[in-house]
């Protein structure tokens, strides 16, 4: 199918060469692209540039030998702290301003520090009231932001409280961008929450999961030990290449076809068993083999 | 005064005392005993050193009309209620009260902690079969992150099966409690992913309405689900509350503005002043003819505890007793 009549663009989360061996930005640039995704979303904005010595236009300019794009970044901070509001909506601005240097439309929007359940719902509705105008900033520079679940420590991991970021956020203002490993993580009904809010959806993550206890400390590709206490490494363990876990693709796909979605997909694959290209081109073999057929 | 004559001025003596009883501790009820939580007074008005007022306790609970109470802090809490257990037996019947249940909980994810965890429970059991309880009360273990709950609660399910058949030697039933303020079973999802795991032959259903509301469950659809799983619950009305200012308690102790546990217990209501749906889970439990004990697990009392259970009482009898009893 041309490009230009697709749905769906496919990105790489970049996050995932933290668990490899040191790379050049260049190399897995090209690791993408070889393996047939479009575009990355860029964590750790905005200390991945210094990281890789890049500049603006030096990264416009190696994303356009490659044909590549920015798809979003990784935006977090204590949403639901009011003291910190005017500092969050700063750093927002520069995130948007950069985005649109790359022409992407969408921010990607991670929840705040978990506290203890009783507070959640407090913690909650302080932080929409603040996603609501961040969507209004955002919205300045033609750019629409949408929440991230995390699994892992943040305020918003389980479906009550997905659901309730959604009905307490104005859909015309701030919106949804899921990601399925943290969601089966969170014990949520992932069809059920993609059939109910597909009109929120600006952007998501689909990884494939199948939940593993990690029995042993877990040896990184980059060399690095993660404990078997860690959650980290039951974590990484529980994240499988498309098609290789317990989350049903397929339907989430029907109903991204029924909703006539367009827009960005990300693999934000966590855990990379045998290399970046090898693991890729297995989601991409997923993707052109199974999802594609379905909608594309 | 011949026997029959004076059998008859007893009788007559005794028939309004009876009916004034039955009026008190609920006798019309065939389903249902209702009973409260020692931890009101453990948490909020007591304090942690001393002697504790017992009876004073044990007097409010029979005035306010309830059959009896959960015994909570076991075992430690027995040096400091002033009395041994024949005396607590005494004091009871006296009351004609029960020790319903008791608050029971370990380390049921660490494999390393069962055998010390199962002995406890044997003592826990004992206890209860002394006061004539049949049900015993688990609090699941310490919280830990939500990538590690699944794992934890397969380890917890497999002992709590073992913990259940532990029990049944006493003929004590033990059944899950969940809790909202960093225990391993919290939300609806967690909940159902135990009542799977674990044969429910062996272990029950002991919920908790606040701690469920608090966790944001879908509270009617977990009882109708799972209704045939209940051995014993915690019925307490709730309304969420954020904690502003500071709460000074009655025992002296200071929650500070936006304390979890000031939140917490401002979320927790007299019966009809929250948003628990009480008649819904009534019903329930009449369509599946539960039978057995109903805890008012209040940890929190505006005014007293006494005020706070004479109004949850006069709510069970205006509107819980007409649906079941």
């Amino acid at each position: 199918m041309a490009e230009a009549k697709r749905n769906i663009r496919w990105a790489l989360s970049i996050g995932i060469w933290n668990d490899l061996p040191l790379a050049p930005f260049t190399e897995k640039l090209d690791a993408i692209r070889d393996a047939g995704f479009n575009g990355f979303r860029m964590t750790s904005y905005p200390a991945f540039l210094k990281q890789h010595n890049l500049t603006p236009s030096l990264m416009e300019r190696e994303l356009s030998k490659r044909d590549l794009n920015l798809a979003t970044l990784s935006f977090g901070g204590p949403a639901d702290d009011p003291a910190q509001h005017s500092a969050i909506l700063a750093r927002a601005k520069e995130a948007c301003q950069f985005l649109k240097i790359f022409g992407a439309t969408e921010l990607v929007v991670f929840s705040p520090s978990r506290v203890n359940k009783v507070l959640v719902r407090e913690h909650l509705r302080r932080a929409c009231e603040f996603y609501n105008r961040l969507g209004d900033v955002c919205a300045e520079y033609g750019i629409r932001a949408g929440l991230h679940n995390h699994s892992q420590g943040q305020l918003i991991e389980t479906q009550d409280e997905v659901e309730s970021m959604l009905r307490q956020t104005d859909p015309k203002r701030f919106h949804w961008s899921p990601d399925t490993v943290h969601l089966y993580i969170g014990g949520a009904n992932i069809l059920q929450l993609f059939e109910k809010y597909a009109d929120r959806l600006i952007f998501m993550d689909y990884i494939d999961g199948r939940y593993t206890a990690a029995t042993e400390d877990l040896k990184l590709l980059s060399g690095e030990v993660v404990k078997k206490e860690d959650h980290g490494a039951t974590f990484r363990l529980t994240n499988q290449d498309l098609g290789d876990g317990e989350i049903d693709f397929r339907d989430l796909h029907r109903i991204l076809k029924r909703r006539n979605y367009r827009g960005w997909i990300c693999v934000d694959n966590h855990h990379i068993r045998v290399s970046a290209r090898h693991n890729f081109g297995r989601c991409m073999k997923y993707i052109r083999e199974t999802l594609e057929p379905i909608y594309s | 005064m011949k026997r029959r004559e004076a059998l008859a001025a007893m009788a007559a003596y005794l028939g309004p005392l009876r009916q004034h009883a039955e009026a008190l501790y609920g006798a019309g009820r065939p389903n249902i005993k209702w009973c409260m939580s020692s931890f009101l007074w453990t948490s909020t008005m007591w304090q942690d050193t001393g002697t504790l007022p017992y009876t004073e306790m044990l007097d409010v609970i029979r005035d306010t009309g309830f059959d009896g109470f959960r015994f909570t802090g076991w075992p430690g809490i027995l040096g400091r209620i002033g009395m041994d257990l024949a005396q607590l037996e005494k004091e009871l019947s006296k009351r004609n009260l029960r020790i319903a249940t008791l608050s029971f909980n370990g380390a049921a994810d660490d494999p390393s902690k069962h055998a010390e965890v199962e002995k406890s429970a044997r003592a826990a059991c004992e206890f209860l079969k002394r006061f004539g309880a049949t049900e015993m009360v688990t609090f699941s273990p310490r919280r830990v992150n939500k990538v590690l709950v699944r794992e934890h609660i397969r380890v917890a399910c497999e002992f709590y099966n073992r913990l259940g058949d532990v029990c049944a030697e006493y003929g004590i039933r033990t059944g899950m409690h969940n809790h909202s303020q960093g225990q391993l079973i919290e939300t609806q999802d967690e909940i159902e992913l135990l009542l799977k795991l674990t044969d429910p032959k062996k272990f029950h259903w002991c919920p908790d309405t606040v701690h469920l509301y608090m966790a944001n469950c879908d509270i009617i659809g977990l009882f109708k689900k799972y209704a045939h799983r209940l051995v014993f619950f915690d019925l307490v009305d709730a309304k969420y509350e954020f904690q502003k200012d500071e709460m000074r308690l009655p025992n002296g102790k200071v929650e500070k503005p936006g304390s979890q546990n000031g939140t917490f217990m401002l979320g927790n209501r007299d019966y009809g002043d929250g948003e628990v749906d009480l008649q819904g889970i009534m019903r329930i439990l009449k369509q599946v003819k539960y039978k057995g004990w109903i805890n008012i697990d209040h940890h929190y009392s505006r005014v007293s505890p006494r005020n706070s259970f004479e109004r949850c009482m006069k709510y069970i009898r205006e509107k819980m007793d007409p649906i079941y009893s």
